[in-house]
């Protein structure tokens, strides 16, 4: 009888709920004494009067956001190396895009989702960066220093296709030459490459000669480099568009520019990047709720557009260009919206009812969802995924272990980027056969060194709390 | 299930109880009673509604087939969505019910209590089934054996429940009980031989057969699979109905058991286990809701975005199998729904609230729309009906709708409660 008297206490306090909520009471009336109100009164939810005001500046990183942007930039890369393996081959539904991948959502695949989570990754710092810059030089300064971030960004996008689209073309070519190898509209940008190879080496020689004023002059001329490239691409891309839907609304779509003679731009993942940054710049002062309202009425006229007619123009360029963009400023801002939702009860309700949304509109009304045009179907669903990862990873800002993985590869993660693209890029040019013909075994060993080297890298970095940032 | 009985005449609150002393939780059973009303005002309204061509958009609301009716998901339509957002309704008070009662009572009577209710519920929709069949027999189908063992029974039922409408004297008091006995013991058998005939015509497949099955058997038999979750912590109710749903999802997926659910109102006796997982997350979520309604809020979106996401590898959300993607579509999205009457409560400050009075009463109204609505529009001429012009169609629905709200509002006022 002991044991089983044991046995029902425990049952009793583990499995049965003895508690009777207050709201029992409140209905029924006579309650015996007995019974204990459970129940507690919700606490109103806080003002956002200062939603606005300038906070205090806050000196430490937040480990979510680190460990997030480390865990987009590891999918990326694992995107890039392990691609090159054919014995890898059975792996491919995880790295593939659009239909050829693992289907999350019609036109969806596993592999979309880490280039969208990375943007909003950059939504959930920019506020806070613009709030601290605005502070320390005046709002005007602040949003210069941003769109020249973002810029910069396009601009360091461009001189990667430079080297990818160019001069991987000359030196594999037999007799190939800048003039000859090298496509019209991809030659500035080859020129740019070296530009800000010689500049970045210039910067960082002179950092370790101990001269740190020099190097960040030449590290600000890189930035600003950069930048004017960034603004020469976007002009490219504007007009591109503008010509692309002023001439193939009525006939045949064409590949070629007409009136200033502009091919069809480099256009990739950095400069997608960029282009959101600059979209969602006039928005960053605005309140959290205006910013999601923003968000609302251009994806729902985005998706209006993006059902009838707009896709197909969208998806010429790689993330859909300059029409993508609007998509991708729309996860950015969302980012931006769930960093100020941060400690409000109501985060999880937003985070579900996106993901709600997003999920009826492709799987039940066939709305269009895909990475390539970056419609909006496609940018609400990532971000839906992406503020349930950052909530999830919140609730461990408190483990601070001494091996921070994914906070090691989230510190330096657009350095990260350029570097393993760079790497991948000579790869694929220089050792795709032999990288080709290599066992399942001594493919994992390679990219296990690769990340390996890299994971070092940037341990050294952090540990030395070197941020190299554009 | 509806809250226990405050009784016509009221109990005066104690102190420290009552909606003065906890606003916030009073408010919160404002926010369920309308979720409730709005409920069986779809369902009774709506219903009524479809019998008019002549109202266009409005008689396809009540429509069940993605072909005439507004389909919200695949396969599924907006009327498909009030019979999940009832048993939601239940799932919000069903343990609140039980405790209370369990205080009063203590929990072997309370127990005792809620399976004679269930099967009560099971029962009056088997008197309804009755009803129909036995109005049939005058015309081409005769009554078989199991027609004439419930129609015994209904009519022992029946003595019962005049007797315990009739005065009786002084004597009154134990005459009433005994007829309340009689009443809800007849009932119950009725339910229960309901039960067992359902199951072994679903053993001994005939379609066509299956005339003794409808929503209130599904709902009854539903919370009768429940109850003895009903005292659980929360964990073990999602445990519970993760297993019974899980169970249910792969013997609903695999051979043609889908085909065989889909024969029977919402899956049968068999789809009612269906009903039951989704009665038990309904039950998890309420548990949730009144610890942090947020997190409740939160789950009933995400439970419905899984449902929903899940649509292109379990298959379409039919309500007439109960597949699995309808236990979380028909989970997820009366949650949501609730949700917006809980924001927009804070709204609401005057105390003309017909949704309440909807709310507070709903197997009444459902056994008036059967029999009352029912019969009207099975004798009414076609003229009245089928053929009704617009403004003929618009007007009764109009006084239906003021009648039955002037009849719930009478019995609101009179504070009676009329249930099992």
């Amino acid at each position: 009888m002991k044991g089983f008297e044991k046995f029902r206490l425990w049952l009793r306090r583990h499995c049965l709920d003895t508690d009777v909520p207050a709201v029992a009471a409140a209905e029924a009336g006579p309650v015996p004494e007995t019974a204990e109100p459970a129940v507690q009164a919700e606490a109103p939810a806080s003002e956002e009067g200062a939603e606005n005001s300038v906070k205090p500046e806050k000196k430490e990183r937040i480990l979510s956001i680190d460990r997030f942007r480390g865990l987009c930039i590891l999918g990326m890369v694992c995107q890039f190396i392990m691609p090159l393996f054919a014995s890898l081959a059975p792996l491919a539904p995880i790295f593939e895009h659009d239909a050829d991948g693992f289907q999350i959502l019609p036109g969806v695949s596993f592999a979309d989702l880490f280039a969208a989570m990375f943007i909003f990754v950059v939504g959930l710092t920019m506020v806070r960066s613009f709030q601290s810059r605005a502070a320390k030089y005046g709002t005007g300064r602040a949003y210069f220093q941003l769109a020249v971030r973002f810029l910069a960004l396009i601009g360091l996008g461009a001189a990667l296709d430079g080297f990818e689209m160019g001069w991987i073309y000359v030196f594999t070519t037999d007799g190939g030459s800048y003039s000859a190898t090298i496509r019209d509209n991809v030659k500035p940008f080859a020129i740019e490459f070296w530009i800000v190879v010689g500049l970045a080496v210039l910067a960082l020689l002179l950092y370790i000669c101990r001269l740190k004023k020099l190097s960040g002059y030449t590290g600000s001329l890189l930035k600003y480099v950069l930048a004017v490239y960034g603004v020469y691409l976007f002009f490219m891309l504007l007009v591109y568009t503008a010509e692309y839907i002023g001439h193939g609304q009525y006939d045949p779509i064409p590949s070629e520019g007409y009136m200033f003679g502009f091919k069809k731009p480099i256009w990739a993942t950095l400069e997608n990047i960029g282009l959101a940054g600059l979209l969602s710049l006039p928005f960053v002062r605005l309140g959290k709720w205006e910013r999601l309202t923003v968000v609302g009425v251009t994806y729902a006229v985005m998706t209006v557009l993006m059902q009838n007619g707009l896709y197909p123009v969208a998806k010429i360029l790689i993330e859909g260009g300059l029409i993508g963009g609007v998509g991708w400023a729309g996860v950015l801002l969302l980012g931006t919206f769930f960093a100020d939702m941060k400690d409000d009860k109501r985060y999880w309700i937003f985070s579900c009812i996106f993901l709600l949304i997003s999920i009826v509109c492709s799987v039940s009304f066939g709305w269009i969802a895909a990475k390539r045009g970056g419609t909006p179907v496609y940018g609400l669903f990532c971000a839906s995924i992406a503020s349930m990862i950052w909530g999830g990873l919140n609730f461990l800002n408190g483990w601070k272990p001494k091996f921070d993985f994914f906070a090691i590869w989230g510190s330096n993660a657009i350095l990260m980027y350029v570097v393993v693209t760079f790497v991948k890029l000579l790869l694929a040019f220089y050792a795709e056969t032999a990288l080709a013909k290599m066992s399942v075994a001594v493919a994992l060993l390679i990219t296990l060194a690769f990340l390996a080297a890299f994971t070092l890298c940037n341990w050294v970095m952090r540990r030395k709390k070197v941020y190299i940032k554009i | 299930m509806e809250e226990e009985v405050v009784c016509a005449e009221g109990q005066p609150a104690k102190a420290g109880y009552g909606p003065a002393a906890h606003p916030e939780e009073y408010k919160r059973i404002k926010s369920i009673d309308r979720f409730r009303g709005f409920c069986v005002a779809c369902m009774l309204i709506f219903q009524f509604m479809y019998h008019f061509p002549s109202l266009g958009f409005l008689q396809r609301i009540a429509s069940h087939y993605p072909e005439t009716g507004y389909v919200l998901l695949p396969t599924m339509t907006i009327a498909d969505i009030i019979a999940p957002a009832f048993i939601f309704a239940i799932g919000l008070t069903f343990a609140l019910s039980f405790k209370r009662r369990q205080a009063l009572f203590g929990t072997k009577r309370a127990v005792v209590h809620f399976v004679e209710r269930s099967l009560a519920i099971v029962g009056l929709g088997t008197f309804m089934d009755l009803s129909e069949i036995v109005i049939e027999s005058f015309s081409d189908r005769p009554m078989n054996a199991v027609d004439w063992v419930l129609f015994a029974v209904s009519a022992v039922m029946l003595i019962g429940l005049v007797l315990r409408i009739l005065p009786f004297g002084k004597k009154s008091k134990t005459w009433k009980e005994v007829a309340e006995q009689i009443f809800y013991i007849s009932i119950s058998v009725l339910g229960l031989i309901n039960i067992v005939v359902a199951f072994v015509d679903y053993a001994t497949i005939e379609p066509g057969k299956y005339w003794y099955w409808s929503v209130l058997q599904g709902i009854g038999f539903a919370v009768l699979i429940a109850l003895p979750f009903v005292r659980t912590k929360p964990w073990l109710k999602l445990t519970g109905a993760l297993v019974i749903g899980t169970a249910y999802s792969v013997y609903h997926q695999i051979g043609n058991h889908k085909e065989l659910l889909d024969i029977m109102v919402h899956g049968g006796v068999v789809g009612s286990f269906g009903w039951a997982a989704m009665l038990l997350l309904d039950m998890f979520v309420a548990d949730m809701y009144f610890k942090n309604k947020y997190t409740s809020f939160a789950l009933s979106a995400g439970i419905a975005a899984i449902g929903v996401f899940a649509i292109q590898w379990l298959g379409d959300v039919n309500m007439g199998s109960c597949s699995p993607t309808f236990i979380l579509v028909g989970t997820g999205l009366p949650g949501v729904l609730f949700m917006l009457f809980d924001c927009l409560d804070r709204f609401h400050r005057s105390s003309f609230d017909p949704l309440v009075w909807w709310g507070k009463n709903p197997l009444i109204m459902f056994v008036l729309q059967f029999f009352v609505i029912g019969i009207y529009t099975m004798l009414a001429p076609d003229s009245l009906i089928k053929d009704a012009p617009l403004w003929s169609a618009a007007l009764q629905s109009v006084i239906l709708i003021a009648a039955l709200t002037l009849f719930v509002y009478w019995l609101a006022k009179r504070k009676k409660s009329i249930r099992l």
